[in-house]
This record gives structure tokens, sequence and C-alpha cells, in this order.
């Protein structure tokens, strides 16, 4: 775990660094396609479920409130 | 040679426009969400006979240029619920089998959720604040969730800063208490545009949690002199959780796209998974977009988990989300834009511009390494249905 964490951080800050994409080039990227979890509110519900029937939680961006007794 | 610096003026002060212009859209859409309402009606149905029903209904409107204000209220009508349908536990430490519940199909449960948070911008970091209220008969949930969201470079990095506190209260119908759980989550995401098509997003998450962790209604048995007692399940009172996630979306052409992630989790239960998903997305016309996804999922069990107990122990559990097994997922969505179906029957009331009306379908097929306390089966089938309409205004 403490290896993949350093592996994100020093990816990131390297990826940081070295891309300048200009305003005007990221038109494609704002397309609702493009996006991550472009709908939280789908995304939270989705989550909901999941959480009451794996053991895992967390880092996909999304959260939810309640036991998720379903 | 004037005429050529003229050409070239030009084209700078029309870039610098349009950048300027777009850099507005850039700030609007990753800050602040544009005014919308949203509805959907979700179903959840799975073999093991809970059936779920909650529609749920959204607001986003913006107050001014910097501030965004939304709100949330969603509702779970949820039949043959649990476990708790079978089981009536005398509260400490045996069962007998009960007939209340679950025979049926009126509701077991009804659960209401209310969200409402702001979202303000200073200058181009944004910060957000949001409570959420969970209330049903034996569960109240209380969540304070506030992020810090901060571009750099141009930005082409947006680093997001979340902190999750929740305070719980558990009051099973079938014990004779009440009891806390609480839940502390911190997380941190760096989105880093990498190129005109490829955008990745690295998350890490930590979470303690604290207090009553495991499932009321959820009995563990033994056998004792050719009898079976019941007991209730003992968990650890404390859980650490950890998460790293990278997630990646690329353009792979004018009219579709791929979002790749990869996501590894480990716990101070013993609990190590790993999940895998990919969406494909298309315009199949210029206002039908489909999409197709698979997950995949796997994870061990924890350490105190049991298919079954000789006698009781100092902890034990037969919860199925605490056992070794995999989970795959198949997804599949369109979404018509409210301009395609102006001259579709029934579904033409729903037309009109800047609205959206979607169907999904989600396939959930978990496998465990021994069968269900309860069901007594290996694999639990469910389908997750979604009808949305989204509307700007």
């Amino acid at each position: 775990m403490k290896k993949l964490i350093v592996i994100l951080i020093f990816s990131s800050i390297m990826l940081t660094g070295c891309v300048t994409v200009q305003p005007w080039e990221r038109e494609k990227l704002s397309d609702p396609i493009m996006i991550i979890n472009e709908n939280p509110l789908e995304k939270g519900m989705f989550e909901h479920h999941i959480d009451y029937r794996e053991g895992s939680t967390g880092a996909t961006g999304a959260q939810s409130g309640g036991c998720g007794c379903g | 040679m004037q005429r050529e610096l003229r050409a070239g003026a030009a084209v700078v002060v029309k870039r610098l426009l349009f950048s300027i212009l777009f850099l507005s859209a850039i700030v609007k859409s990753q800050d602040l969400p544009v005014d919308e309402i949203q509805a959907t009606i979700n179903g959840y149905f799975d073999n093991f006979g809970v059936n779920i029903l909650y529609p749920a209904v959204s607001i986003n409107k913006n107050i001014g240029e910097k501030t965004n204000f939304n709100a949330r209220y969603m509702v779970d009508v949820i039949s043959a619920a649990s476990i708790k349908s079978w089981f009536k536990v005398d509260g400490v430490t045996s069962a007998t089998k009960g007939i209340h519940g679950g025979g049926d199909d009126s509701p077991d449960e009804i659960r209401h959720e209310f969200t409402a948070g702001l979202t303000h911008l200073f200058g181009d970091i944004s910060l957000s604040l949001n409570g959420i209220y969970s209330t049903e008969h034996d569960y109240t949930s209380k969540t304070l969730a506030g992020s810090i969201s901060i571009p750099f470079a141009k930005k082409n990095t947006i680093l997001n800063f979340g902190v999750v506190r929740s305070w719980d209260i558990v009051a099973p119908q079938t014990r004779f208490w009440e009891k806390e759980k609480n839940v502390l989550s911190l997380s941190a995401d760096l989105t880093q545009v990498l190129s005109t098509r490829l955008v990745m997003q690295g998350t890490l998450y930590y979470s303690k949690n604290d207090g009553f962790l495991s499932d009321a209604y959820q009995v563990v048995p033994t056998l004792f002199r050719a009898s079976v007692l019941y007991h209730e399940p003992i968990h650890p009172g404390t859980r650490e959780r950890k998460a790293a996630g990278l997630r990646g979306s690329y353009l792979l052409n004018d009219v579709s796209s791929i979002q790749l992630g990869y996501r590894y989790y480990t716990d101070s239960w013993d609990i190590n998974s790993h999940t895998i998903n990919i969406l494909y997305q298309r315009y199949l016309t210029g206002d039908i977009t489909g999409s197709f996804g698979i997950r995949h999922y796997t994870q061990s069990k924890s350490f105190f988990f049991k298919e079954k107990y000789l006698v009781p122990e100092p902890l034990m559990t037969v919860d199925g989300k605490l056992n070794e097994g995999t989970t795959n997922e198949f997804e599949f969505k369109i979404a018509f834009k409210g301009e395609s179906l102006i001259d579709v029957p029934v579904l033409n009331n729903f037309a009109g511009n800047n609205s959206e009306l979607s169907f999904k379908l989600n396939f959930f097929w978990r496998k465990t390494a021994t069968p269900d306390w309860h069901s007594r089966r290996l694999s639990l089938f469910a389908y997750i249905t979604s009808i949305g309409y989204r509307f700007k205004f």
C-alpha cells in the first residue's frame, strides 16, 4: 500500500510538471463522455448498494449516507 | 508584410478571446455545477428476495456568480429488506424463528435521506460543504462533508481534499439496546490533464470507523447438544480502511471515449481487494449516447469470518460481505437528449431543450467462497434499474 501511494504521488508530481494543454485545446475534454463521474447523484446511489454488498469502500469519488440495509 | 502582421494579430486576439470565453466555461463547469433539476426512479431486485425502489430528486442552483446551492431528497422503499425477516433475536444470545416481515410484498422499511450543501468560489479555489441526514425506524445517520478544490497550471492540474464525518445511531427492533457508530474519512484527489485526449485522476482514501460495526439483524448459529443456538455477531469496535485508486478517461475519436479504473483497498480486518472497471461511451447519433461498462472486484475474507462456528468466540461473523469472493458487474445505459424525443409518443412529454432522459440497467453478480449464512446460496444475482430525467435551466 505504501509503495502504491509513493508511486501515485511521485508520478502525479512528474506528470504535473511536464504537461501544458492550453485552455482552447481542452474543448473535447469538457464533453460529458470524457468527465469521470459525470453524474454524482447516480454514482452515489450505486456506491450505496455496493457498500452493503462488498467489504471495501472509498477512492471512488462518491459518497452516500445511511445504513444501506437494502 | 503589414497584412501578415494584421492577420497574425487577429489570430492572437481571436485565440485570446476564445481562451477567455472557454476558460470561463471551464471554471463554471469544473467549479460550479450548472443549474439543473434531476429526478430518478431506481430499482434493485435480487435472488435473495430483496426488492428496493428508491426515487430521488435533486436540484443545483447558482446563487450569484460564485455560489451554488444543491439539495437532494431520496427515499428507499424496501420490501423483504433483510435477514431480520427470519430471526427474532431475544437480545442476548439466542433467537427464535420469526414469521413477520419478508413473507409478503408489503414494505418492511422506508428510509428518507435529505442532502443540502453549498459550493463557493474564492478566486479559482472552490470550497464545498454538504450535510446529509438519513432516517429510518431503526437507524439514523448524520453526515457532514467538506472539500476544497485547488487548480494549478492553467487548470491542467486540480487538487482536491475532502473530509467526511458521520454520526450514526443503530436501534434495531429485535434488540433492546441502542448503539453508536462514528466514521471519519479523509480523501485526496489529483486530476491531471495529460493531453488533449487524456485525463487521469489519482485518489487516496483513509477512513476510521468506531462503535457498532456489525449488522444488527444477522445472527451466528452454533450447535449445542443437538440444538442450534443463535448469537449476535461480534465485530471489532474499530476499523481502519485505506484505498488508492487511479482512473483515466481517453478520447478514442470524436464520438467515443473509454474510461479505465483500478482501486486497491486494505483494512485492519485483513480485507484486501482489487477493483477494475472499464466504461465505453459513444454518441450513437448527435442526440443519443450509449454506454457499456464492466466492473470486476475480488476480495479476501476478514480475519474473524467463518462459515460455521462450533462454539461462541470473542469475535465472530457470518456476514457475506466479509467473506472471500468476487463480483462481476455489467452496465448498459442509453441517454436521449430532449430534442430527439419530439416525435416519440409518450416520451415526447420529456422533450425539450436542455433536457435528457436516460435508461440504465446493471447486472450484479457476487460469488462468495462459502454459501451465504441465510440463503445458503453461493451467488447473489441482482438487477439494478434506473430511469433518469435531467433538465438544465
